[in-house]
């Protein structure tokens, strides 16, 4: 941190009406996938039967706004009482403000705040694995067991070109890996086909594929989806068996042009291993 | 029973759905308020609300909202029914309406309290993708709420507990017909209640079944003063245990 970044003042304070959308622009900045637009901000917070301004917690530096989180206030039933809890959402720090224990101090005061509005539970939501995850479980949090989740494609080829580029836009050392690949990579997914390139380059048409390069496709069964999310939220060693189930149960192929081609692809792989 | 779409006269109906259910899980409350609020989250139109109704009541209720993002998602942010038929019904019409406005997945929370194996065949489980956490900020009204009046017999016999959990002290009255839980600055040398330290952490991990009570007590995280004291802490935690999953369904989660 340099001098000037010691002398920078922060302040905590709540929403104000007017902040919708720089609240929005700002969640979308943080939110490397994006968050959502003014429309479902309007729906999360001002329109819940719970809102209050001061539900909305707002960390400013010089006027800008670089942390955010909410406060939602809920009842659970638990065997027929109701328990009132709150739910911590829509975490966010400025990326050139992180490091400097400002996600504590927001931590701090919203568990603060919601233990003086009465309730007795504080809920996150939160990706396994994920930094806010690590920092939940070394704080008091515990995982609970919910209502598991399917999903349905109906296009098979919009859906996984769409989840696949909202996953490497949210992890920038994967993209800069795939980016130096020297291999043209393809994916199958069921009936959908499309070039790594092609994602890379956000187009809806395969760039020309350079012949010098050898080629690899991974073909992946329409059955696969489940275990790919194992894959993906695993720790390390999940993420071998899972990638090992996907090989010998047939749900994942690979198919190669040269040997060099292939370990092209498995030494970007490994590399891949840590950001996936 | 048929599926039709929801009419605002429906809304006292719907309640009474949520009521009667006999839903053993833990589950946000739905109120009028609440319906309201899901049925306005942004891509829900009109005719993407959905009632399952037989000729006397309403067995169950879908909300379904469009989302544009990479691709067309169909996200059915809610989906309650008093039975895996009702339930099935409800899912194939979302299906039919997502497939009739060009949406390219389908995602859906099920509701644990239900059966919905059969159901949900042909549909992909990726349940691993976010996991919810808790954190106790006072243990009190989760605990009045966990001691079920009708599986207190035997607990205690005729003792009471005192909780020591981090900066919390509570104190469990157990009586036959009922239990009085207040927090207390008690201390646990003076109380001739059965003595149980144990951080909220692991309380809240035997309470949700993510942790079993006896290899907590074995690893030291619980501990119980008083060796003849031990059964009858093990079938307090039993009476507070849930085993079940919380149901959530995807307008909880936001």
């Amino acid at each position: 941190m340099d001098e000037r970044q010691k002398l920078v003042q922060f302040s905590l304070r709540p929403f104000n009406p007017g902040d919708e959308a720089n609240l929005v622009d700002f969640l979308n900045l943080c939110y490397p996938g994006g968050w959502g637009k003014v429309e479902h901000w309007g729906w999360a917070y001002p329109r819940d039967p719970f809102f209050e301004r001061d539900n909305v917690f707002i960390i400013e530096s010089n006027s800008q706004i670089v942390g955010h989180r909410g406060l939602h206030l809920r009842e659970l039933i638990i065997r027929g009482k109701k328990v009132p809890i709150a739910f911590l959402g829509d975490t966010a720090i400025h990326p050139s403000y992180q490091g400097q224990g400002l996600y504590t101090k927001l931590h701090q005061a919203t568990l603060n705040a919601a233990r003086s509005k009465g309730n007795c539970l504080a809920l996150t939501g939160n990706s396994r694995g994920s930094i806010t995850y690590n920092h939940n479980k070394k704080t008091g949090f515990i995982e609970i067991e919910q209502s598991p989740t399917y999903i349905k494609p109906i296009n098979y080829e919009k859906f996984f070109k769409g989840e696949v580029s909202d996953f490497i836009a949210r992890r920038e050392k994967l993209k800069s890996i795939l980016q130096g690949l020297e291999t043209n990579l393809y994916l199958h997914f069921g009936k959908a086909e499309f070039s790594l390139a092609e994602l890379l380059s956000g187009n809806n048409s395969t760039p020309p594929e350079d012949s010098k390069k050898g080629k690899v496709r991974v073909i992946l069964a329409e059955s696969s989806l489940s275990p790919l999310v194992e894959f993906i939220v695993g720790g390390k060693l999940q993420k071998v068996i899972s990638f090992l189930g996907l090989l010998f149960s047939g749900k994942m192929k690979i198919r190669f042009s040269s040997p060099l081609a292939l370990m092209k692809v498995a030494r970007a792989g490994i590399k891949m291993v840590r950001y996936v | 029973m048929v599926i039709r779409n929801y009419r605002q006269e429906d809304l006292s109906d719907v309640i009474k759905l949520y009521g009667s259910s006999q839903v053993k899980s833990p589950f946000f409350l739905r109120d009028k308020d609440y319906f309201d609020y899901f049925t306005s989250y942004p891509g829900v139109k009109e005719d993407s609300i959905f009632i399952a109704a037989s000729e006397h009541r309403i067995e169950g209720v879908a909300v379904l909202a469009i989302i544009h993002k990479r691709y067309t998602a169909g996200r059915i942010i809610e989906l309650w029914a008093s039975e895996a038929t009702a339930e099935n019904a409800l899912l194939q019409k979302a299906v039919k309406y997502c497939r009739n406005n060009n949406v390219d997945a389908i995602e859906v929370k099920a509701p644990t309290f239900l059966d919905s194996g059969k159901t949900f065949a042909g549909w992909q489980r990726i349940d691993q993708r976010e996991v919810m956490m808790v954190k106790s900020l006072s243990l009190v009204p989760l605990l009045q709420a966990l001691f079920d009046t009708m599986t207190l017999k035997g607990v205690g016999d005729g003792k009471g507990f005192l909780l020591v959990c981090g900066n919390e002290t509570i104190e469990v009255k157990i009586s036959k017909t009922e239990a009085k839980i207040v927090e207390t600055d008690k201390s646990w040398r003076d109380s001739d209640s059965i003595v149980v330290k144990v951080s909220s952490k692991t309380l809240l991990e035997i309470i949700f079944s993510t942790a079993n009570p006896y290899i907590a007590f074995l690893i030291g995280q619980v501990k119980i003063r008083g060796i003849r004291n031990i059964l009858r802490v093990m079938k307090m935690f039993r009476v507070i245990r849930i085993n079940q999953p919380w149901t959530v369904a995807i307008v909880d989660s936001r």
